[in-house]
């Protein structure tokens, strides 16, 4: 029997664009120029922005020249291809716990942000367990349709975020991005190390590997991918300091919530644009945290072949549930943020590449 | 191509050459029905009898062959049997089958078919005499169109495909005949453009109707039931339509017909979300119309499904995302009333649903007055007597209107369904609960196929060549291409250089 | 397995319908501004007491056909803070306040020139998630309470103070209109600002005009400046936006409307290490009126455009002598011209530029007026 060319369950390159994109884009940005703004004066976080992401652009590489070099293999079968076993088995035990905290972070983060703005008579579990809920439906569906959700929800998150900045350009100041470069190294440093933690979602070309069906574009889809979201991110820094200036931003717990309330549409059923902009934003952490949950999930599948996918979604998320449930209060989560900031810097940005050197001189030798 | 008869293998018994042990096989398997007809000859010394059912035939059908039996009466002998004199004589004049087989008979006789059994035979032929009376041609009523060709479909299966056959003048249609139903065996047949659609379609749909189980197909809704790919979606999986011309542009698009027997609807498949908002007047006229037409369809989808749950999320949960002076006037317009939002909707939603529903029973006249009965005494009394604001009023009825402007009526009815849903999550959880609503129905929809496509393309997976015809619908010489997303094996519509 | 989960949502679905509170909008009262005044402090708490005043819109008296009822409602309640205020006036108000409507926030000169008051205070508003960044901050003369009871044409005492901001554009004879937001970063950086003033006129009007200048460091109310030098220090700012110049000139009486304004601020490099600034104010106008017999034609433009730099010049000079020498406040935004721009040399000056060694005080300032006169109107 033919097929039409598309239905079969994998996806090509710019899925994976889209993908990426959209998993690095999660509660993150909330407060990421607020991470910036406390180390660096003026403007110059951009400067930091810039410089992450470029290292993260070369670790994307990385990760994309991974599935170039074994195409059709999942995560596991990679590290077991370059590793012994006895390292790659905690390796991936560790990955696969990290995304499930990340997810378990990310139904905290937007129910406590939900109940703050939205609805401040709900309690927060019930908001977590609801998104968990719509997340678990997005599971039981198909791998391939839940990573094209992605490209249903990325372009109307690129054009409210792109109306965020525009719309509030009445309200800039230009002259906050004033004093340029007075930052001290350390201070570029470790706006660096905070803003990583934005920049997460990067690995999830290296769970979804199995599924891309052009392994010689993964890497320069994923660079784009991470491209876009440098975009965004660099935008949404320049707006919060043109707006708040530098102290005003370091100041505000959730700058970028603020910058869509700070937008007012003159006249008009939507002059307070915040609706609409929650509403989108709630879905862009849908996305981000269906594939945390769907990379662990990954791992657990590589782990545990003959397990049914539904046994192990109805295993996994109530721990997740439980886990997002473990920080307390406000100094709870950002220090779960912190945590899973410093994890994912080891886990995601260093470990990648002694692996791509092993790989490549393995590689040559076979 | 023709593909008849069951796919299980027959068990009937053969024609014997006794043509009264025939007959009197074919009354007793009838019974005393008052339609049969049996007219019986003698030719030559040889008694011959002809069958058909009264009302199912055409009488200047029948006349023909009679005319043709009396001319071989007296026609002299030659040298072929009477049997193939008959044959090969009405078989100029009409389409002619050999039966052999006792249930063969039956199925003809029932389908308006003219059997002639002889003696000494243990076989007989049937002429096609189809007719009696049947609906003319008219205007669609349930689509209707201010351009384009204004005809719809009628119930007979012949007619319809003649009414396509018209429009798509090509080698290419093909069209296969299947015989679907246990007991109401009827002709689905299933059209399509041979080089441009894809075979992966037709042969997911060719297997699917081979393999409906059944007992009659009385409507076109109960063969997209028994073959859609997903009987809990609230989407339908399968368009259907009376007006020729649009089952012509689907062809055209790469996408297959099915037409049923004995009904005025056809089926077209594979849909996609986009049909929500395309209908085909949008190429009729110059392109600026179409493409306002589409952004207005595309507004009112989001109204009819938005507007209601909006209204409640923002007025019982999040007044300060109201502008200042409205949620005055709307505070002040829900002063008194006793129901939440969420219920108020709810009830005038209902109401709503209740005046269309009995508009739709009520003969015409009568529906009008429905109407306005309903417009003056929901609109103006339930307001004076402080039941409900007249703002949810106002959103009400503008949500209905937006979903009167969906070209696809099962659609339309789809977003009916979801409004009441997210008018339920709305209620709940305000935009918080729209949103995860909303999430939950794009998660459906990029899971839902259509004949094996993907219900959501070419938005999940992203086709951004048919983002041309998404919400506005371009010049058609910038739309030389067929829809990517339903993979034709023809890509180009036209390689003519302008 | 699947069946179970569904059954198992399904039942959580349920149970999550019971726990959200939905508020419909007639239960809640929307304020729309609010006053604070100072009280005499009853008790021995070292913070002192306020008066807090809380409009309420009532929306059954705003439909248009009613038109003799009051359409708001003022809460008054003393406390030591807002958020005490609040609490208290719920123990007899039936409806919950609720600020995300709120236009404008009221300080009367009484609680401004406290110091440290205005941070304390705005605090709340700042904080709160429902109240916008984008509302309106004023002082006002006098009690705050009489400015909630004007009533005109506009039924909202609030509202229409608020759209007595959208008209500033026409006259500039008030300090620029400010945002709560921009409050906070001004407040957060210590430097010294202006805001709007406020005055009672009667009980149908209020007039804006003037300019009460908040201190940085102390941030509380010092000195308030009159419409005309207020016109002059929205010149040097760049903030004037519409406003007219009277003069005389060879016997006649000239009006002179200026459309726009710009200023630029430049540190000039100077050999004995005096601070020199030079302010660039650049305006455009029109002559829109002259006091002149009919039959003389209006004399060369450029004839009046000097006499226009002249008086801008004479303007201006008179506050800046002003700010520098009587007010010591820096509002002319050099301070912070100093910051973003020499960033190195103003952290020497920092600590001694308004206070101490009072280095605004000695720096000079030159002032460049140029003009254009863009018509005369349809005479020549």
């Amino acid at each position: 029997m033919s097929k039409v060319k598309y239905t079969d369950r994998s996806i090509n390159a710019k899925e994976l664009m889209y993908a990426v994109a959209s998993m690095v884009i999660g509660v993150g940005i909330f407060n990421l120029p607020r991470y910036i703004t406390t180390v660096t004066n003026g403007i110059d976080g951009v400067i930091s922005i810039l410089l992450m992401g470029g290292i993260v652009l070369g670790i994307v590489w990385i990760m994309g020249q991974f599935i170039r070099m074994y195409p059709g293999k999942g995560i596991y079968e990679i590290l077991l291809a370059i590793i012994p076993k006895p390292i790659a088995f905690p390796l991936i035990i560790i990955y696969g716990a990290f995304f499930a905290l990340l997810a378990a972070y990310e139904i905290r983060a937007i129910a406590e942000i939900t109940k703050k703005y939205l609805l401040p008579n709900t309690s927060s579990d019930s908001l977590s367990l609801l998104f968990l809920l719509v997340t678990l439906y997005a599971l039981f569906g198909s791998r391939t349709a839940l990573i094209r959700i992605n490209s249903m929800f990325l372009p109307v998150v690129l054009i409210v975020s792109l109306l965020l900045v525009v719309l509030n350009i009445r309200i800039m100041h230009f002259d906050n991005f004033y004093p340029l470069f007075t930052t001290d190294l350390p201070g570029y440093g470790s706006g660096m190390i905070n803003i990583f933690f934005s920049f997460t979602g990067i690995s999830i070309i290296l769970s979804y590997s199995y599924l891309v069906n052009e392994p010689d574009k993964a890497s320069f889809a994923a660079v784009k991918g991470v491209f876009i979201s440098i975009i965004i991110y660099t935008m949404v820094f320049v707006s919060c300091v043109a707006v708040f200036s530098n102290l005003g931003t370091d100041f505000l717990e959730n700058p970028t919530i603020e910058l869509g309330k700070e937008i007012e549409l003159p006249g008009g059923f939507f002059e307070r644009f915040e609706s609409v902009y929650f509403t989108i934003w709630i879905m862009t952490i849908f996305n981000t945290t269906s594939m945390s949950i769907d990379s662990s999930l990954i791992v657990l599948e590589s782990l545990f072949k003959k397990a049914k996918k539904e046994t192990l979604i109805v295993i996994l998320s109530p721990i997740i549930f439980f886990i997002s449930m473990v920080p307390i209060g406000m100094e709870g989560m950002e220090a779960m943020g912190t945590f899973i900031g410093r994890v994912s810097l080891a886990l995601i940005a260093i470990v990648p590449i002694p692996l791509y050197v092993i790989a490549k001189i393995r590689g040559v030798k076979s | 191509m023709k593909k008849e008869g069951n796919s299980h293998i027959d068990h009937s018994p053969f024609l014997s050459n006794s043509l009264s042990s025939n007959l009197e096989l074919i009354q007793t398997t009838l019974g005393p029905t008052p339609d049969l007809k049996m007219l019986k000859f003698e030719i030559r010394s040889e008694p011959l009898t002809i069958l058909y059912m009264a009302d199912l035939v055409d009488s200047e059908k029948l006349q023909n062959i009679l005319k043709s039996i009396k001319y071989i009466k007296y026609a002299p002998p030659v040298d072929t049997s009477l049997f193939e004199q008959m044959y090969s004589d009405i078989y100029l004049t009409a389409q002619t089958d050999k039966v052999s087989k006792m249930n063969d008979v039956i199925y003809h006789l029932l389908n308006g078919k003219t059997v002639i059994l002889m003696d000494s035979i243990n076989e007989g032929f049937s002429v096609d005499t189809y007719g009696g009376k049947v609906r003319a041609i008219e205007e669609p009523q349930t689509e209707s169109l201010i351009r384009g060709p204004k005809v719809s479909f009628t119930e007979e299966i012949g007619v319809n495909i003649a009414m396509i056959r018209r429009q798509i003048t090509d080698q290419n249609l093909k069209i296969e005949s299947f015989v679907i139903g246990e007991r109401g065996k009827k002709k689905v047949a299933l059209l399509y453009i041979g080089d441009v659609i894809n075979p992966a379609i037709v042969d997911e749909a060719r297997h699917r109707l081979q393999h409906i189980s059944i007992d009659a197909t009385i409507d076109s809704g109960i063969i997209e039931q028994s073959i859609e790919d997903n009987f809990m979606s609230p989407f339908p999986q399968f368009i259907s339509t009376e007006r020729p011309d649009k089952v012509a542009l689907s062809l055209l698009q790469g996408r297959l017909a099915i037409i049923p027997d004995q009904t005025a609807n056809v089926l077209i498949a594979p849909v996609s979300i986009l049909d929500t908002v395309q209908s085909p007047e949008d190429y009729y006229e110059r392109w600026h119309i179409g493409s306002l037409l589409r952004m207005l369809r595309a507004f009112a989808v989001f109204i009819s499904l938005f507007l209601p749950s909006f209204y409640i999320a923002l007025v019982s949960f999040h007044q300060g995302l109201i502008p200042s002076r409205l949620a005055f006037s709307i505070a002040a317009s829900r002063e008194g009333v006793p129901f939440p939002a969420f219920v108020e909707a709810l009830m005038m939603a209902i109401t709503m649903e209740l005046l269309r529903e009995a508009g739709l029973r009520l003969p015409k006249p009568i529906g009008q007055t429905i109407g306005i009965v309903g417009g003056i005494v929901i609109g103006e009394a339930a307001v004076q007597a402080g039941i409900v604001s007249t703002v949810m009023v106002i959103v009400i009825a503008i949500t209905a209107i937006a979903s009167f402007t969906l070209p696809v009526y099962s659609m339309g009815v789809t977003y009916r369904i979801l409004l009441f849903c997210f008018i339920f999550a709305a209620g709940m959880m305000g935009l918080y609960g729209i949103s995860l609503a909303f999430i939950v129905l794009v998660i459906h929809i990029v899971n839902l196929t259509s004949l094996g496509i993907p219900y959501a393309a070419p938005l999940a997976p992203i086709f951004i060549n048919d983002w041309k015809e998404l919400f506005v619908r371009l010049p058609i010489s910038f739309t030389k291409k067929r829809p990517v997303f339903l993979d034709p094996v023809d890509e180009v519509r036209s390689e003519k250089e302008e | 397995m699947k069946k179970l989960c569904y059954i198992l949502s399904i039942l959580l679905f349920i149970n999550l319908l019971q726990g959200c509170g939905a508020r419909e909008i007639e239960k809640k009262a929307f304020v729309i501004g609010v006053g604070i005044d100072a009280k005499k402090s009853g008790d021995d708490s070292s913070q002192p007491l306020m008066n807090g005043t809380f409009q309420v819109a009532v929306p059954r008296s705003l439909k248009p056909e009613i038109t003799n009822e009051k359409a708001y409602q003022n809460f008054e309640e003393k406390g030591h803070d807002i958020s005490e205020q609040i609490s208290r006036i719920a123990q007899y108000s039936n409806k919950e306040l609720y600020f995300a409507h709120n236009q404008i926030i009221l300080v009367s000169d009484k609680v401004a020139k406290q110091p440290q008051r205005m941070e304390r205070l705005l605090d709340f508003f700042v904080r709160h998630e429902d109240i916008r960044r984008s509302v309106r901050v004023f002082i006002t003369k006098g009690d705050t309470k009489q400015y909630l009871n004007v009533e005109n044409n506009e039924k909202l005492p609030s509202l229409y103070i608020d759209t007595l901001s959208a008209n500033v554009q026409n006259h500039s004879r008030t300090a620029s209109i400010k945002r709560l937001g921009d409050l906070q970063e001004d407040l957060l950086a210590h430097r010294s600002f202006v805001l709007p003033m406020l005055n009672y006129k009667n009980t149908e009007e209020i007039k804006l005009g003037g300019a009460a200048i908040i201190k940085g460091g102390s941030s509380r109310l010092t000195h308030v400046l009159n419409e005309k030098d207020t016109e002059a220090m929205n010149l040097l700012n760049g903030e004037f936006q519409n406003g007219m110049l009277y003069f005389e000139l060879d016997d006649d009486l000239y009006i002179y409307k200026i459309d726009k304004s710009k200023s630029k601020i430049k540190l000039v490099p100077t050999a004995n290490g005096q601070l020199t600034f030079k302010i660039t104010v650049s305006v455009e106008g029109e002559i829109q009126e002259v006091n002149k017999k009919m039959d003389t034609r209006t004399i060369s433009s450029d004839h009046v455009k000097k006499e226009v730099e002249k008086q801008i010049a004479k303007k201006t000079e008179r506050v800046i002598t002003k700010l520098q020498k009587q007010y010591k406040t820096d509002v002319l935004g050099l301070g912070v011209y100093m910051e973003k721009h020499h960033h190195k040399e103003w952290l020497k000056l920092k600590d001694n530029w308004e206070t101490g060694k009072n280095h605004f005080s000695q720096v000079k300032i030159n002032t460049h007026i140029h003009t254009s006169i863009n018509s005369a109107g349809g005479l020549r």
